[in-house]
Order: structure tokens, then sequence, then C-alpha cells
């Protein structure tokens, strides 16, 4: 799903709109330029490519706002010491940060993050999920898909579950319980 | 002894022109591996259009090369928006059938138009001076020719590493579809790429036309030169095309001093040899 | 060819038993031409008949074992020496110095192809181009051949007692045999399990062991089937000729551009896309009067443009309309017992991965 907001794959038949103007048919990376940016699953750094070069590349838009290299550096700490290092020899948890940041160097209107935690350990995915809840807390729109969800729904405002493609159960992660969501299984929104 | 010390100097010199043709294959494929074979004729065009240039407007080839540069680099970048991103993708069989089939094109249009005939670019006495320690004479133009190699080079990688320009560029040599994310637009990329890369021959058809003598019908070894060189040197390393270039120069060169006849063939053995033996390269990365 | 699961596989449809008609019909016309038509329609037919066994053995390469050689004019130019040495200088009977010349040329290919095949995609491409250069240029290295930066000879004393009538009939049925025979070598592999398993795997560049050597060891007999007929036809176009120079016989444009251009532009990884490439081909030819350079730009331009395209070619473009396969390859299947409604094919397209037969 997150793929096809940013282009990536395209869609046949419905209306993608995002800040109340359509997306469709315009290529991915004028959607990036318009504010839409994407942490795909896999976390794909440019792997040849410095920490540092990594974040650069991110701000190829030009878009201004509050995140630039110290902003993202003051979220993800650890990031700090690496900088000057191949991403691509970066562990799973400190590539998932370069990506993210990476992301967020566009300064994005809405930050599309797919599969956060997959295949990192628990307590990596919780300072990840940490940072995320930051990132929102300033104002950004960031929309989390999540299979894994007992860490996503602690840092949650509002859990959208997906059914075969449809809107299963949306509440407060508070109002939820977890036998009904799991009942309605699928993905998560921060707002 | 002496001889074989002339011997290498004069591959080193020869590699810078090798150098030359290869730093624009090597960028192109480096960024989308992309694979010109119409790379050594289009040389060769570069070459014909600064004569025609310099004949039309009465002036010296010094003069014709940087509009040529211009237009090329402009040819380039159209080139490959409107035609080799066509052929883009998993299966390579398009961009080769493409690049090929215009080379042909380009060398049987140039034989059409300028005939058989061998030219030369009339570029001043500078093709005749030349410096000599002790026995050992070394010609100004192919020491300018180096010189050029390695300053292009230079001013390639530092552009790559340091300029916003540069890093868009290499991450869409790293993973495109990413790039895309990050608001970089790989089609602009890789037709810079080619823009960038046609200027470069624009650069080495002009030496090529003054230091020896053209015809239509050398590119393709132009294009086997370049290759190996970016091959020999290993893919994705612009300096690695540096020593590429020289290798295969001072194989010739030595080869040729052994025997006479050989350059071209040991030229190829060693590059297969490199092929066989270090698939990656002298400088390349291990995969 | 009948399954037990419940399938039914058949080759033919009605379109592929006319194809196949019209196909045994030409060949036969093909054949009377030296009793019916003028000396230089023959001439002409020889050439393209040549072509056309050259531009199969390239679509057996690159269209359907995915191997994109710029280097089959080493196969012509080895050739051209080896019929020189054998037929000229040891007066071998003809038949006897042919075959000689392409086994020699074939076993020449292997360790090429053991090289070449470590390469992938534009690499495979200009090393192949390599190797050839090698080739043409160790044979102007060779004492024994007659060393030298320039060289021409004659091959004449195989035809000694022949009238040039004869000579040229000889030559005729020569082509025809290679050309018509690429073709029917082409529709064995294909129906053979070597097609399957080939059209099954082109897309697979990195098949994993036991699937990966298999398929290696397949493009490997692809590759010598094709050095192996394509040097049968450089031999036949030298003793033709009746003189070799190196340039000409190991020429780029005439023994590989101008058969990728058949191919291209009349449908790569199809049967008759040659055919239909060599008609194109011989329509230029005849348009311009033996302008060389002009054939060349003008087929080259159009091959670009295919390629840039629809790189399935004039075939291609036809296929658009309804399926065109006159030659009985593809595997249609139907279920046994159910209304067969569209049927499932593995239609051959270059390249792609094609699900097998269940």
């Amino acid at each position: 799903m997150l793929r096809a907001i940013v282009g990536h794959v395209d869609v046949s038949a419905g209306e993608i709109e995002v800040g109340g103007s359509s997306v469709l048919g315009r290529r991915t990376f004028k959607r990036a330029r318009s504010g839409i940016a994407l942490v795909p699953e896999g976390r794909n750094v440019f792997g040849s490519l410095t920490v540092l070069d990594n974040l650069r590349v991110g701000a190829h838009t030009r878009r201004t706002g509050r995140w630039d290299l110290d902003a993202i550096l003051e979220t993800f700490p650890l990031l700090r010491e690496h900088l000057h290092r191949p991403a691509g020899v970066l562990s799973g948890g400190q590539k998932q940060a370069v990506a993210i940041g990476r992301a967020l160097m566009s300064n994005p209107d809405l930050l599309l993050l797919d599969e956060v935690s997959l295949g990192l350990a628990p307590i990596v995915v919780r300072d990840l999920y940490r940072s995320i809840r930051s990132v929102a807390d300033t104002g950004t729109t960031v929309l989390v898909v999540e299979q894994d969800i007992t860490q996503a729904l602690e840092f949650a405002d509002t859990v959208h579950c997906l059914l075969e493609g449809c809107i299963a159960l949306s509440g407060r992660p508070d109002e939820l319980t977890l036998d009904e969501i799991r009942a309605a299984y699928f993905g998560t929104v921060v707002r | 002894m002496i001889d074989y010390v002339n011997a290498v100097l004069q591959g080193i010199l020869l590699g810078g022109l090798y150098a030359l043709f290869a730093t624009g294959l090597s960028l192109a494929f480096g960024v989308m591996r992309f694979v010109n074979l119409a790379h050594g004729d289009l040389a060769v065009l570069g070459a014909y259009l600064i004569l025609s240039t310099s004949t039309l407007l009465g002036v010296s080839p010094w003069l014709a090369l940087p509009i040529v540069i211009v237009g090329g680099a402009g040819l380039g970048f159209v080139t490959q928006a409107g035609l080799f991103n066509r052929t883009l993708g998993d299966n390579p069989m398009p961009s080769i059938l493409v690049t090929f089939g215009l080379g042909v094109v380009i060398q049987n249009g140039l034989l059409e138009h300028y005939s058989a005939t061998q030219q030369r670019l009339d570029i001043g006495s500078i093709v005749t001076k030349s410096v000599s320690f002790g026995k050992i004479s070394l010609g100004v133009l192919p020491l300018v020719i180096l010189a050029t190699a390695i300053v292009l080079l230079a001013v390639l990688e530092v552009a790559l590493r340091t300029t916003r320009f540069g890093r868009a560029f290499r991450a869409t040599a790293d993973d495109a579809r990413t790039a895309q994310l990050s608001g970089i637009d790989d089609r602009v990329m890789y037709a810079s790429a080619m823009g960038i890369s046609f200027a470069t021959l624009a650069i080495a058809g002009f030496f090529l036309g003054s230091r020896t003598t053209f015809a239509p019908a050398v590119g393709p070894a132009l294009l086997l030169f370049g290759f190996e060189a970016v091959v020999i040197g290993g893919i994705g390393s612009l300096w690695g095309t540096l020593l590429g270039g020289v290798v295969l120069g001072v194989s010739q060169t030595l080869a040729n001093q052994i025997s006479i006849g050989w350059d071209l063939l040991a030229g190829h053995l060693v590059f297969l040899a490199i092929l066989l033996f270090r698939p990656n390269g002298l400088l390349g990365a291990k995969q | 060819m009948t399954n037990p699961t419940g399938f039914h596989v058949r080759r033919s449809t009605a379109t592929t038993r006319a194809g196949f008609g019209v196909f045994a019909l030409a060949a036969l016309a093909l054949a009377t031409v030296p009793f019916t038509a003028s000396g230089s329609t023959e001439t002409t037919l020889t050439e393209l008949l040549f072509y056309l066994g050259l531009a199969q053995m390239w679509n057996l390469v690159a269209g359907y074992a995915g191997l994109l050689s710029i280097g089959q004019q080493a196969w012509v130019g080895l050739a051209a020496y080896a019929i020189y040495f054998t037929a000229e200088k040891h007066d071998l009977p003809l038949i006897v110095a042919v075959a000689l010349s392409a086994v020699v040329v074939t076993v020449l290919s292997y360790p090429a192809g053991l090289v070449a095949f470590r390469l992938r995609g534009g690499y495979f491409a200009v090393g192949t181009w390599v190797i050839a250069e090698i080739f043409r240029l160790g044979t102007l290295r060779i004492d024994a051949l007659g060393a030298g930066d320039i060289q021409s000879f004659t091959v004449g004393r195989a035809f000694s007692g022949l009238g040039v009538a004869s000579r040229h009939h000889l030559m005729y049925w020569a082509a025809l045999v290679l050309g018509i025979g690429g073709t029917l070598i082409l529709l064995g592999v294909l129906r053979s399990r070597i097609g399957l398993a080939l059209m099954a795997s082109a897309d697979e560049e990195g098949a994993a062991g036991s699937l990966g050597v298999e398929v290696r060891r397949l493009r490997m007999v692809v590759w010598l089937v094709a050095a192996f007929w394509t040097a049968l036809i450089g031999a036949f176009v030298h003793l033709n000729a009746g003189t070799v120079t190196n340039a000409n016989a190991f020429s780029v444009l005439d023994w590989t551009a101008i058969v990728i251009f058949i191919v291209v532009v009349g449908g790569v990884g199809s049967i008759s896309g040659p055919i239909i490439g060599t008609a194109i081909f011989w329509t230029i030819t005849q348009l311009l009067e033996n302008q060389t350079t002009w054939r060349f730009i003008i087929l080259g331009l159009l091959a670009v443009v295919v390629a840039a395209t629809d790189p399935r070619g004039v075939v291609g473009l036809i296929s658009r309309r309804r399926r065109f396969e006159p030659f009985p390859v593809e595997r249609i299947v139907t279920a046994v017992g159910t209304v067969p409604n569209e049927p499932v094919t593995n239609e051959p397209v270059p390249n792609q991965p094609v699900p097998n037969q269940p």
C-alpha cells in the first residue's frame, strides 16, 4: 500500500490523495518533492555512501523546515559516531535510523514507514519508536505499517486495522483491546 | 634496457589516451550499468565534428573543441533521455542492440559523408615538440593528453564526492528506486551522465585526431580499448580507469618492443587474463 | 504427446500446419532455382540463404540462450582460414575440407565460450567482440597461414574441373542446405528438451546449484552448435568468393552487424523472424543497388528503432493482430474434459521466463 502512495507500484483503480490533492500520475521523485517520504521495508540505505552522504542525499529536494543534520543527529544520536562510515556496514538498527533520518532530511509533510521492526531486536525497535514518536510530536504526520504491533501500539495515536485491503477496525490504542485487534489484524497509524 | 624503459614510458602516455576513451564508458556504466557500444564510433564522430567546426568557422581545432564539448554534452543528454532511457531495465538486450546499431549507423554515416580518407586535426606545432631526458624523448602532446586525463578524472572524482549533484549520482548508482524516494529523478541523472560521457568523448576525439590520423572505421577498436581499460582498472573506480588505460598502453608498447606487430594482441590478452584471474579489476571493489 | 494428468499437449495448430506446408513448398521451389532462374537471381539468393543460416544461428544463441554475442565473425573468419588451409594448401576433397574446417572452428569456440560465459549482458557482448579480435590478430601472426598484415589468397583448387555454371549451382545448393538447415536446427533445438529448458531459464541468470550447472551446459551446447553451423557457412562463403582477406573474413559489419539487424528487424526469439528479416534485407539491398554504406545505415536505423520500441520486431507487429508462429515450436496445453476457452501456450518470448508445461 505504501509503495502505491509513493508510486513504486501502479494503482489500477481508486484514488490516492495526500493533503487533499491527488498524487496519481505523478512519478515517484515528484511525489517525494511534494513532501511524501517513505522509509521502505528492508531499510534501503545507499550502502557505498557514507552515513553523512546518505543524510545529505535526503536533503536533495531542498525542502526547508525544522529537520537538518543537527536535528537528525539529536533524534538519532547513535549515528553521530558513524557519520563517515559507509552505510552498508552498519547494523540493522543503525541502517533503519539512517533510512528514517534520510527521509526526515526532506522535511516531509507525510512520513511513511514500512515494517520498521522487521528483523530488529525488540530493544532497538523500542528506541526507534521513541524517536519516531518524537518526530510525530513535531507536527509531521507519520504513518507506520506494522505486522508486529505490540510495540507500535504504545506509541500510536490512531490505529487502523486492514483486512484484505479494507479498514476493519479503527480507534485510539487505549480504546481497543488486543483481542479486537487480533481479530482485525494489520497496520497502525501514529498521529 | 633503455629501449624497454622508453617503451614503458610511451605506454604510460598512450594509456592517457585510452583513459580518456574509457572515462565516459566508466561513468555511464557506474551510474546505470549501461554499456554504450557506440562509444568508440562517437569518439570518431567527435573528431570529425571538431574538424568540420574548425573548417566551417575557419578557426583552430583548439577553438572548435569547446563548442563540440558543449554540443556533445547536449547531444548526450538528449540521446539518453530520448533513446537510451527506453532501453533500460533488467533485460540488457535492448540497450546492447540499440547502442550497437547506433555505432554501425554512425560509422557508415561518417563513411558516406567524409569518405574513408584518413584525416588529421592540425593543432599547431605542439605535435612535433618533445622533451628529452638523455636518450629518452617524450612528446609534449602525449604528455598533455595524459595530464588532461588525470585532471578530467580528478575533477569528476571531486565532483562526485562533494557536490549535491555528485551525491545524487552515487545514490542513483547505488539504488535508483530508493534515490527516487529522496526526490531524485533517475532519468535526469542518466541523461546527465550520458551528457558528461559525450563531452569527454569530444575531448578524446580531439586528442585522437591530433595525435594520429583517424578514419570512420577506427571506432570499434577505440570502444574495445576503452572497455578494456575500464575492466582492467576495475568497474566503478575512476582512478582504476586511469590505471587500466596505462596498463593497457604499457602492455601494447612493451609487446611491440619485444616483437613488432604484437601490440594489439598483447593488449587484448592482458585484458582476458585480468578478466579470468581478477574479475573485479585491479582497483575494483569486491562484490 | 499426451499427459496422464488430464492435459493434452499439442504443438500444431492450423497456422503451424499451413505455415510448415508453405515452408516445405518454398524449400522445394528454391531447390529448382538453378534450372529455372537467371544466374543473377541465383547469385543473390545464394547470398540471402547464407545470411538466413547465419541469422538463425545468432537467433539461437542470442534470442533463445540469451547469449548476446558480437563475436560471431570469429567463426566465419576462422573457417575462411581453415578452408584455405585444408582445401587449398593441402588439397583435401571438398567435403572433407569443409567438415574438418567446421570441426576445428567448433573446437576453438569451446575455450572462447568458457571465457565469455563468465561475463553477463553488455560485458558478454564486448567480451565476445574482443575474443573475435584475438582470433583475427592471431591468424595474422601465424606464419603457416601466410602471416603478414595484409593477406589475400585464393581458394579455387577445390573446384578444378568444374565449369563456372556448375560451380554456382553447387554453391547455391550448399547455401540452400545451410539456410534451410539452420532454420530446421533451430526448430529441432526448440522442440527438444534443451529448447524448453533454455526458454524457461532465459531470465534466471543466477540460477544456482544443479539447475545453474545444467543451464550453463545447455548454453554451451547451443554455443557450439551455432559456432559449427556458422563455420560451415563461413567456409562456403569463402569458397564461393574465391578469396580470403583478413579484414573481410573477420568483418564485424558483414558477419555480425548485418546478421543482428536481420534478426532484430524480423523478430528475435522467433523462427519466422529471421526469414522475414532476410526478406527485408533483400528488399533494402535491391532498393539501394549495392550502396553498402546506405544498406548499413538504413538497416541499422530500422534495428535501433525496433530494439527501442518493440524488441519482437515485425513478427511482434503481426502477432499483435493474431498469434503468429508458423513453426510448431509452441506447446499448446488444453485440459481434457473441460471446455477449452483460451488455450495456454508457452509462446517463446526472448529472455522472458516461460511457464513450464504442467
